[in-house]
């Protein structure tokens, strides 16, 4: 299943070996050509059968994850964020370590020798442990190195109804939608960008923007779902099972009033559902792609995702089904001339 | 030719300034450092400094850039207040605390004026005021001129820098300012000096950039320019002292650290550890999983995307005015670096952009 | 120029929505340029061909855009729920006015809070006087923005005050110079650019575009001259600032030097700007492909950021004839 085996693979920011593999082999059956760039952007591109306007699509590889930075003598691992990460969600949480996959847990003090002052504050990683079984800094040194990175263990999982879990719709659900995607032919040349290094600055697209030179580009993306009870309504920025969000402004961009206007036109001709993306906070690789060379006319669809950048996201199908049709009439709208380019 | 000596040119690095965006003196003698290996040396329009030594590789050569910063961090004058004081900010990252009552040099239109960073004495001041550390904003220069003196040599935008001649300290450690990053600038010289005895395909393009401690700015013009097939960042990092993270704090004279972490090609950082256990030369491993905050975050992402690696050097104290290197770290960081660039060849070029496996 | 100055200060153009300021300019230049164009982040680039043999390419920079309100959310009951988009003070807004590109005005409220610092952008909301969210959307829609409604009023003969004047004024000083401009020996191109207050996102793809040998860029800078200031030594009715450094930049001495150089000659007012905080769009600018020697000449302003920023037109005239000779006499 696509979403599982993208969402189970590694790929943390800049280690994105595995996953880049798994989409290069669900993919290189249906493009013209596929490629890696010097940072390991995987670049795949369908010529279609007019010259222009080309379109790049884009959505990244990598995750949120860990990575072990000094092993202690009694064999524990210390480990740093890559990415952004709240320190609040580490505690207790099985992870998994490197090329092999080590299993490892996070543990902490437990709470019977925790002040009640301590009880009050959050974990910082100055407390938080790796645990891989270890006895001693030389045993550990056997299975794990400085340097490795980790995961979180979490498998895919549909729960729920209509829903699934797993530890990186952000922004796998991008690349599935992707994925499904470049399957259908376009007359319009199209280029697929599963990008590097988004969640440590948005680092893969520009150069990949760089090199295709597209007239048009779409950000494919999970974004944060705060549909939560206590949010209110400017305070939710997306919400399930309202279908794809359209970004307005982020912090690395602000919304082509004409590329919006074009994108609503587009969902409500096809009876697609739609929502805006309600907050300003949050980046994407869009950020990059607009103001590559002399500027690019680009827009960020995304699936909302609740709990992003935490160990169980989770997503609505029907958002996800409705971000796939949504594109594919986005496409479509372009092979007609939309946007007049 | 006579030989360059290059611990000898390191020491006159360091008794010379060059505060960011005012890097010429630094660069008129490294230039004249590196013009003991080759004549084409340019300045591009950043005022970076370009020197290429040719390979003996067929054309088209692989290009390997080595990017060592030349400027320092400093202070800029602000503000002229009566009596003649001055007020400054900072250019890069200045601690203010390493600051208080150095002696100090004014860089004027005309020339250099000594300064003492002012204090006051503790007779003056409270038991609370003691513990507590003044902005930069609120120190003061004394130039020990009268106002008018002072108006007529110095004006808003003058550079200062801490006074402070380079000091030889037992054990082959040498300290004094700019270590950050005249050490790594000195390194890329040993680097073409053991070249001389190597043979080597590609092109080295040795670039002393600008800028680096205001953003890395000449990296991305310089590397925009050069469009080499790699990019090597030399720039400097913690030495080990107490108190610092288990994972940023590396003991003088271990050895160059070889950078690992996103921002750098993995392939070129694997290649370099190669070598160094085929010289069985100590290095150390530096980890990072975010920008590294050197030269090679700009060089990585410029135009279309490099392979980029960053070797760094262990520094004591850094971005104060007594900043310590093993001598014989700098000399191990050049040799890594010749010996990684003999092993560079189309092949290995064509090598660092594939990921996939069929 | 004092009125060109009101036109531009009195329009909405919010970063990424700077259409109205767009249509002033285009008009404003029309008879004094060789052509004019767009690009895709709306920048408006003005060509003035030169007349020389040996022309360099000379780029002007002034933005247009500034900061602004964003609509996220329109509540049930017509009130309509902001984010910010620059650089903008939460506190400073209460109970100002606002407006629309298409004309709509609202009030800027907030919840109620005790004490005027716990005043935040997630309870500031606007009303337009709807009183539901229909009829909201018949004004607004979420995504559009708006900015502060202010007349330039004018205190004595040679100070204005009014909103966006950092860097409106930068943008008249830009017009302006076009028009003085006559027979320069170099090819000058002024970029109007976008999307300043939110990372120079205009003038790095404009820049780019361009190549151009050396720019300059107009902005405004705070002035240090009033009770209480950050120290910073440029004031009101000293003089056109020429740039030292910002937080984004250090000036190239020998442009800094050219600059001071024809100032000196031409014995125009001017003051050093050494000001760690400002942020122009000459450090995007100079890294731009393999770099752009880019200089920087500043208007200083009182107060900016409230609604209420000061400027002296005597430093406004002395940026518009030093920046006519700075590209007139170009030779670096």
């Amino acid at each position: 299943m696509l979403l599982k085996r993208l969402t189970e693979a590694m790929g943390p920011s800049g280690f994105e070996e595995e996953i880049r593999q798994v989409i290069y082999e669900e993919i290189r059956d249906h493009v013209d050509r596929v490629y890696t760039d010097a940072l390991g952007n995987l670049i795949a591109e369908k010529d279609g059968t007019r010259p222009g306007p080309k379109v790049m699509l884009c959505a990244h590889m990598d995750e949120v994850s860990l990575m072990i930075t000094h092993i202690e003598p009694n064999g524990l691992l210390q480990f740093a964020h890559i990415g952004g990460i709240d320190n609040k969600i580490l505690n207790s949480q099985p992870v998994l370590i490197g090329d092999s996959k080590i299993p490892g847990v996070i543990g902490s003090k437990p709470i019977h020798h925790q002040s009640p002052e301590e009880r009050r504050q959050p974990v910082g990683l100055n407390s938080l442990r790796i645990d891989i079984g270890a006895s001693s800094r030389e045993e550990a040194m056997t299975l794990v190195e400085p340097g490795d990175v980790a995961i979180f263990a979490t498998q895919y999982e549909e729960i729920g109804e209509r829903k699934a879990k797993s530890k990186s719709f952000d922004d796998r659900i991008g690349c599935a939608v992707m994925v499904e995607t470049l399957k259908k032919n376009f007359d319009v040349p199209t280029v697929y960008v599963f990008a590097v290094q988004e969640e440590i600055g948005l680092r893969g697209a520009g150069p990949a923007a760089f090199r295709v030179q597209p007239d048009i580009s779409l950000v494919l993306e999970g974004t944060l779902a705060a549909d939560f009870p206590g949010s209110p309504g400017h305070g939710k920025a997306t919400i399930q099972g309202n279908g794809p969000a359209l970004s307005v402004v982020d912090s690395s961009s602000i919304h082509n009033r004409k590329f919006l206007d074009h994108m609503v036109q587009v969902a409500e001709a096809n009876n697609l559902p739609y929502q805006y993306r309600k907050t300003v906070a949050g980046g994407n690789d869009a950020g990059r792609i607009h103001i590559s060379r002399a500027g690019v006319l680009s827009g960020v669809i995304s699936v909302p995702t609740r709990y992003i950048h935490a160990p169980a996201q989770l997503i609505s199908l029907d958002d996800y089904e409705n971000t796939i049709a949504l594109v594919e009439q986005f496409l479509r709208s372009v092979e007609q001339g939309g946007l007049g380019q | 030719m006579s030989d360059l000596n290059i611990r000898e040119t390191l020491l006159e690095l360091l008794t010379d300034w060059g505060v960011s965006g005012y890097e010429g003196n630094i660069t008129a003698r490294f230039r004249k450092a590196l013009s003991y290996f080759t004549d084409d040396i340019r300045v591009d329009k950043l005022g970076n400094l370009i020197a290429t030594v040719k390979g003996e590789g067929p054309e088209p050569r692989p290009k390997v850039m080595l990017a060592a910063h030349m400027d320092e961090i400093g202070l800029m004058v602000t503000k002229i207040e009566a009596q003649g004081f001055l007020r400054v900010t900072a250019v890069g990252g200045v601690d203010p605390r390493t600051q208080m009552a150095q002696e100090v040099v004014v860089h004027g239109r005309d020339g250099d004026y000594v300064g003492i960073f002012g204090s006051m004495p503790p007779h003056l001041t409270s038991p609370s005021e003691r513990g507590k550390s003044a902005p930069l904003e609120d120190m003061f220069i004394d130039l020990a001129m009268p106002e008018e003196r002072v108006r007529e040599k110095v004006r808003v935008g003058d550079l200062v820098t801490i006074r402070r001649t380079p000091l030889e300290l037992p054990f082959d450690r040498i300290s004094g300012k700019s270590l950050d990053n005249r050490a790594s600038m000195t390194a890329t010289l040993e680097c073409l000096q053991e070249l001389k005895r190597l043979h080597h395909q590609a092109d080295v393009i040795v670039v002393g950039t600008v800028q680096e401690e205001r953003g890395r700015l000449g990296a991305w013009t310089s590397m925009f320019g050069i469009e080499p097939d790699i990019g090597i960042a030399i720039d400097v990092t913690f030495g080990d002292m107490p108190g610092a993270p288990d994972d940023a704090s590396f003991p003088l004279d271990g050895g160059p650290c070889i950078f690992w972490g996103p921002n750098i090609s993995l392939k070129v950082a694997r290649s370099m550890f190669d070598v160094a256990k085929r010289l069985n030369m100590p290095v150390q491993k530096e980890l990072g999983q975010r920008e590294s905050g050197t030269d090679v975050d700009s060089m990585q992402l410029t135009g279309a995307g490099y392979p980029t690696g960053l070797v760094s050097i262990p520094v004591r104290y850094m971005h104060t005015s007594v900043e310590t290197v093993c001598y014989r770290d700098i000399e191990r960081t050049g040799q890594l670096l010749a010996h990684t660039i003999a092993g560079v060849d189309r092949a290995y070029v064509e090598g660092l952009t594939c990921f996939l496996k069929d | 120029m004092k009125e060109l100055i009101k036109r531009l200060s009195e329009a909405c153009g919010p970063s990424g929505h700077e259409n109205n300021v767009r249509d002033l300019i285009r008009d404003a230049v029309a008879s004094y340029a060789d052509e004019i164009n767009e690009d895709v982040l709306g920048n408006v680039i003005v060509t003035k061909k030169g007349k020389g043999t040996d022309r360099k390419h000379l780029m002007l920079v002034a933005h247009i855009d500034e900061p602004g309100l964003l609509v996220t959310h329109i509540e049930g009951n017509g009130y309509l729920r902001v984010a910010q988009v620059g650089n903008l003070e939460a506190a400073y807004l209460v109970g100002q006015r606002v407006q629309f590109p298409n004309g709509t005005v609202g009030v800027v409220g907030t919840h109620h809070v005790n004490d005027a610092g716990d005043v935040t952008f997630m309870g500031l909301f606007l009303d337009i006087a709807a009183t539901s969210e229909a009829e909201a959307l018949e004004k607004v829609r979420v995504g559009d923005m708006c900015t502060l409604l202010q007349p330039v009023v004018e205190l004595d003969n040679d100070k204005l005050v009014g909103k966006a004047l950092d860097n409106r004024v930068g943008c008249a000083v830009a017009v302006e110079a076009l028009k003085r401009l006559k027979d320069q020996e170099h090819d000058v191109t002024v970029v109007f650019t976008t999307q300043h207050g939110v990372g120079s996102r205009g003038v790095k793809p404009a820049a780019f575009a361009l190549e151009p040998d050396f720019g300059l860029v107009l902005d405004g800078v705070r002035a240090g001259d009033y009770p209480g200031a950050k120290r910073i030594e440029v004031g009101l009715g000293k003089g056109v600032a020429v740039k030292v450094l910002d937080r984004n930049v250090i000036v190239p001495p020998p442009i800094k030097n050219f600059l001071v150089d024809q100032a000196e000659k031409a014995g125009i007012a001017y003051q050093l700007e050494v000001y760690p905080d400002g942020t122009s769009d000459a450090g995007a600018m100079l890294i731009t492909r393999d770099g752009i020697p880019t200089g920087g000449l500043s208007l200083p302003l009182r107060y900016t950021v409230t609604g209420s920023e000061m400027v002296d037109l005597r430093d406004v005239e002395a940026a518009v004839q030093l920046t006519v000779l700075a590209l007139q006499q170009y030779n670096l």
